[in-house]
């Protein structure tokens, strides 16, 4: 899942929002259990947006997510920090793996908190080096082996 | 854009809507309808009132349990609805006439047959000349019970509403698809679009569009922008166009780059979530 704060939303929950002046992670529990109203039944497993520093989750605060199933693997997967996608193990920047090599290509990230929220409470953005592109913590502070983040690279439209 | 392109545009989404594969998992209940649905692109220029034709295949599952309807009867129907304005879904026995049902849908068709044969019902998306520009999602649904009450989303296809004198903006670059604009792109920040802590965000599927859902990662920017923004991002409606804003209030850069993706309202693999004191405990909200 990916997730962008929204301030003053449209609709369906038109007028909520409001700042949120924190870093965010998302995560799974498959132990959570959520009435579908499509189908009248219960499903097992929700998403979780987090707030990496501990915070209370602000009552009203807004988000704009998207999800990606497994049919999408092609532009959606997870990126793991290893030693072997760094070029030093305290780098603020990772080698995004499998690499993404375009230097047009459009990358949205949001962290993995299951991976260790910990050492995961930093802005991060992506950048190309001239021949891959890397998620980096914006405030120069090491990226931290093991830590994970979804990664994704929108799809051209396919009708033109 | 041209007669010739939409029609080529309309032709090319029946196929991608035939040759997919089901882009939905879960729902295991309910799995009665097999549909080859999956998300698609269709664009249009606006302005001028035009009709989509729609083909929905599917497969024919076991008829609900308890049905009182023969054995060949194999499940209950489909069905398709938009929220945008000036937009709306028409099935195969006419235009809309039922808005109760989730996203104003109305049956595109019944599926009725021996479990296991592949067919197709036929609908079509209507656009009116005073369509707003920007995204409207078409939900398709499976109707799964005789009641009509369980609407389960099978897809979604997006139209791209586009203003008739579109002009590309100049600061919206990177990638492009065919001849219209980027619905994932990278903008950057100049003296033109910064305002204190946030950047407008110039896109004809945002622009005027408050219901418009965009997503941004900050990018270091290449050919190098380097410039850090440490900062949490969020994005706000100004009125008139989304823009990108830092949460604590620190002056957004010039020059410095962001990575914006444009999703509808009402996708299915999508939405605005919405933190209460029933999805909210601590630091978590939980969204599904």
């Amino acid at each position: 899942m990916f997730v962008t704060p929204n301030w003053n939303p449209g609709q369906p929950v038109l007028g909520s929002g409001g700042y949120l002046n924190h870093n965010l992670a998302v995560g799974y529990n498959g132990s959570r259990i959520w009435f579908n109203s499509f189908t009248g039944g219960y499903n097992l497993g929700m998403n979780d947006i987090l707030i990496l520093d501990g915070a209370s989750m602000p009552i009203d605060s807004a988000f704009n997510t998207k999800a990606i199933g497994s049919g999408d693997a092609g532009t959606a997967f997870v990126h793991v920090v290893a030693a072997s996608n760094m070029p030093s193990t305290v780098s603020n920047y990772s080698w995004i793996t499998p690499a993404i090599t375009d230097a047009n290509a459009i990358v949205i990230v949001t962290p993995r908190a299951n991976s260790g929220p910990l050492w995961m409470n930093h802005p991060v953005g992506v950048w190309y080096d001239g021949s891959r592109w890397a998620i980096f913590n914006e405030d120069t502070s090491p990226m931290h082996l093991g830590n994970a983040y979804n990664v994704l690279v929108p799809r051209p439209p396919e009708i033109h | 854009m041209t007669d010739a392109c939409q029609r080529a545009a309309a032709f090319a989404l029946i196929l991608v809507i035939a040759t997919g594969t089901p882009a939905v998992a879960g729902y295991d209940d309910f799995r009665r309808i097999e549909l080859a649905g999956q998300p698609a692109d269709i664009f249009v220029t606006g302005g001028v009132a035009q009709d989509i034709s729609m083909r929905v295949p599917y497969r024919v599952m076991t008829r609900p349990e308890g049905s009182s309807w023969p054995p060949y009867y194999g499940s209950a129907g489909i069905a398709a609805g938009t929220v945008a304005t000036g937009v709306t879904v028409h099935g195969s026995s006419g235009p809309p006439t039922d808005s109760s049902p989730p996203n104003a849908a109305v049956y595109i068709g019944s599926l009725i047959g021996t479990p296991g044969v592949y067919d197709a019902e036929f609908g079509s998306i209507h656009i009116s000349s005073s369509a707003p520009a920007g995204l409207a999602v078409i939900q398709l649904y499976s109707i799964s019970d005789e009641a009509i009450t369980k609407f389960r989303p099978i897809g979604a296809l997006n139209v791209y509403i586009q203003a008739p004198f579109f002009l590309s903006p100049p600061n919206v670059g990177a990638v492009r698809s065919g001849s219209h604009p980027p619905t994932a792109f990278r903008m950057s920040t100049t003296t033109a679009n910064v305002f204190s802590n946030w950047a407008t965000i110039d896109s004809p599927y945002t622009n005027w569009n408050r219901n418009a859902r965009v997503l941004v990662t900050h990018n270091w920017g290449y050919p190098c922008g380097c410039r850090y923004n440490d900062h949490p991002l969020g994005v706000w409606y100004t009125g008139s166009k989304w823009a990108v804003f830092n949460q604590d209030g620190a002056p957004m850069p010039v020059g410095t780059f962001f990575n914006v993706m444009v999703e509808g309202d009402q996708e299915i693999d999508g939405k605005i979530h919405l933190a209460t004191s029933s999805n909210s405990v601590y630091e978590t909200t939980y969204d599904y």
